[in-house]
This record gives C-alpha cells, structure tokens and sequence, in this order.
C-alpha cells in the first residue's frame, strides 16, 4: 500500500491548456507517489525511482530547455508528439470534431516554446485512488513517465504549482 | 509515404509503440491484437523511407522515438488534409491567447447599465448584478478572458437562465486596466442543451457556433451567410465589392430550432455602436437590448 497522501505530476502549460479548452477540462497525466526521488532516505524503496520517472527532474529538465530556450529540445519534441497522438485518440473517441482536431494539432505544432513552461500537479490520492493505472516502472524509458497513468483526471482533482 | 494514411492506424502504430517502452500491469497487448493491414503498411512505408523497423526486436529507444516523431508529423499533415485551403490562424490564435479565469472575481467588479438589461432583456432573471448573476446562475458563472487591444480586457460570463433552456454570454469590459467597474458589452443567446459541453469557454463555443451554423448578416440592407471566412451574398445581384467580413451588422437572424444568434458589430469607425476586439466583434448594450427586445429567448 503506498504511503503517500499526494501523487505529482510535471505537465506542459499548452498541455494543460489543451485539455482545459477541448477534451471538457479532463487530463491524461503520468504521476508519481514521489516528488524528488533524490531527497529520500537511500534506503526508502522509493529512492529508486529512476530520475526519468522523478517530476522534479523532469520539471527542472523543462524549465531549462524553455528558459534557454532550446528549439531542439527532445522532451519538448517529445511532448508535441504525445500531445497530437492525444488529440488524434480524442477525434477517434469523438470527443472532439475535425474542425477542434485541426485547432488543436496547429496549436501545438505553432506553439512557442514559452507554452512548454512546466507545471506541477499536485493530485490527492484521496481524490483518484480507483482511477490510478500502474505502469510497470522496470522497462520505462518515456521522459515523462512516473509510475502511475492517470487517464480522465479533472480539474477540480488537483492543483498547480510552479516553482520559480 | 503511403498516400492513404488513416489516423486509427496511426494510432495503433503509436499504442504499439508506447506497449514496446512501458507495460501496463495486467494489460499486456500483442502486436497482432493491436497492428492491422493499414498500420503494417503504414510501418512499412516508414521503414523503407527511413530505414526503422518497428518490429525489429533490437530497435533502439532512439529508434523508437524517431518513428513517433514520424507518425506525429504524418498526424499534422492529416490535419492539415481536413482543413484543405481554409485559414484558422486567427481562430487558434483567439483560443491560445484566451484564459479561464475563476468565477469569485468577477465578485468585486459592478456591472453597470443594469436598469435597461433589467428591463428590457432577462425579464427571467430578478437581477444582474454580479453577485446576483452568480447566485441565479443553474451553474457556476464561468468566465474566459482574453486581453484586448488599448489596454481594455474583454472578459466573457456567462449565465444560464432560470427555465434552463439558454444560456446567455456577456462580454464586458473596463474602460481601462485602472478601472473596477465592468461594463457589459455585448450579449450572446444560445440554446444551453447544444453548447453546455463549451459552456466553461465561451470563446470555444463562439467558434462552434461559426463551425456548425454559421451566421446570417444583413448588411446594408444586403443579407449574407457568413461562414468561417467565407461570404455568400444571398442575393445574386450583388456586386462582388459589397463583401466585406464583418462589416457593419444591424440584425442577425435566428435560424431553425437550434437558434443562433451572435451579436457582431462594425469595422465603421463612425458606428458609435461598435467596439472592435481582435477577431471577435462586440455591439453596444444599448443597440443590442432595442434588437433583442424583438426576440424571443426561450423555447416557449
């Protein structure tokens, strides 16, 4: 039973504005029962978690290739491919039209660096215990991966921060 | 690459890439369950064209990610297959710009001119006063903002009616940033059971509107259909130099059972009615109140 009272997660801000204006504010996200798998107690069995599942890392990795800012960033690349396969399964599901596709897949692919500012979400475990999908960590290799997926996360289950 | 790329395959292709880098416990895919004829064909063409097989058990991580970077390409010219010559960079624009803000404060902010709009518009609705308007609201008051030009934000609420069945969105504004009152603007009438899933972006929902209805616009006299960027004169005797998008607008009809109705205003600068905002044009209270006192809006 994990002990944690909050999962976190390191979104994008065109991210979260995508989902916010199209998909009726409901979030696909990748968490982690942990922030910083750095700061634990070596042997806290969660200090193993590799620094590509840590939020911390990926936020600071984000920060840094917006504030650069770097165009040939990979977790930037990477994230405008999540973010149209996304929009791609959305128009497939329906949950959106053609019309807000093509919106959205410009969006995206016009977006300036500066929407790639990371976000921290910070999830109740309270709030998305029966919505929790856990990802076998041993073969992650996704930059973005934690442990868990969370596939229809809403607004009023989590609150952003930022660190400066 | 294949000219009949299909998205559905693209995306097995991507489920089948992100199933080869993560597993989900208790949900191991095989590729036979999750590659059809299309996506093979698809993953095919890729391989030949840049030399990375998806189905090599020894690809590389790098190898993988190229090969979605490649279907997200191909994903972007699918879109840009469905909008064929049409333009949306104002529309994405207008939706990446616009921001959803909190319904507490619109708290400390009056709204003026309320005696007429008391009067004459939301005979169904005792009040508009901002705490009021939240209060009557079925739902919370949900605003988007958007900044506008000259220092004048534009702000959009929204506020169901009592009998459930339309929603009305005001776009209100301050004179100047400085200033705490906000003055409304412009009132927009939908019908609420076709637009409640955009009811938290009434910036969305204005370009819904556009997608699914267009509108009709008497112009001058002139009536046209005006849909996206395109204007159809509906009177075939029409000089072609009399299209103007967006030009001066005295009425907009209702059309059909899902009415729509959107108030747009002029690009004359002598109209003392008009107030422009970027993309999206806003009429005067006052003019729109005489124009709607002719309308109807409820479904009774």
């Amino acid at each position: 039973m994990e002990k944690n009272l909050l999962f976190y997660s390191t979104n994008t801000k065109i991210a979260y504005m995508i989902s916010e204006k199209f998909y009726n504010s409901t979030h696909f996200v990748w968490c982690s029962p942990v922030f910083n798998p750095r700061k634990l107690n070596q042997y806290d069995f969660w200090s193993n978690i590799p620094g590509s599942s840590s939020p911390f890392k990926i936020y600071k990795q984000f920060l840094e290739d917006v504030s650069v800012p770097d165009v040939h960033s990979y977790l930037i690349g990477n994230n405008r491919t999540g973010l149209k396969t996304g929009a791609a399964k959305m128009k497939e599901k329906g949950v959106i039209d053609e019309n807000d596709f093509a919106r959205i897949i410009q969006m995206i692919d016009t977006a300036d660096i500066s929407l790639f500012r990371p976000y921290i979400y910070l999830i109740p475990k309270s709030l998305v215990s029966n919505k929790l999908v856990q990802v076998d960590v041993d073969i992650v290799a996704h930059p973005l991966s934690c442990k868990y997926q969370i596939h229809s996360l809403k607004r009023f289950e989590f609150e952003i921060i930022e660190l400066d | 690459m294949a000219a009949d790329l299909f998205l559905p395959s693209i995306i097995r292709l991507l489920d089948y890439t992100s199933n080869i880098r993560f597993k989900i416990k208790g949900k191991e895919i095989n590729f036979e369950d999750i590659i059809g004829e299309k996506a093979l064909k698809i993953a095919i063409d890729i391989k030949s064209e840049n030399e990375i097989d998806i189905f090599d058990k020894n690809l590389s991580l790098e190898d993988i990610k190229r090969f979605e970077e490649i279907l997200g390409n191909e994903i972007s010219k699918y879109s840009k297959m469905i909008l064929g010559p049409r333009k949306i960079n104002d529309e994405v624009q207008i939706l990446k710009e616009s921001e959803i803000i909190e319904v507490e404060s619109l708290e400390k902010f009056e709204i003026n001119n309320t005696d007429n709009i008391k009067r004459n518009i939301l005979s169904n609705v005792k009040t508009i006063t901002s705490g009021e308007l939240i209060k009557l609201a079925k739902s919370p008051l949900l605003l988007s903002y958007l900044p506008g030009e000259n220092l004048t934000d534009q702000y959009f609420a929204l506020l169901k009616l009592e009998n459930n069945e339309s929603s009305l969105v005001f776009t209100l504004s301050h004179e100047s940033r400085e200033a705490d009152k906000l003055y409304i603007i412009s009132i927009i009438a939908l019908p609420s059971k076709v637009y409640s899933s955009y009811l938290n972006n009434p910036t969305h929902l204005f370009l819904k509107g556009l997608d699914k209805y267009g509108i009709d616009l008497r112009i001058n006299n002139n009536i046209y259909r005006y849909y996206r960027e395109i204007i159809v004169p509906l009177s075939p005797n029409l000089n072609p130099k009399d299209f103007h998008p967006f030009n001066y607008v005295e009425f907009v009809n209702f059309k059909g059972e899902e009415s729509f109705f959107i108030s747009l205003a002029s690009t004359d600068p002598a109209n003392a009615n008009a107030v422009k905002f970027k993309n999206v044009f806003a009429i005067r209270t006052e003019y729109l109140i005489n124009q709607l006192n002719k309308i109807k809006l409820t479904n009774s």
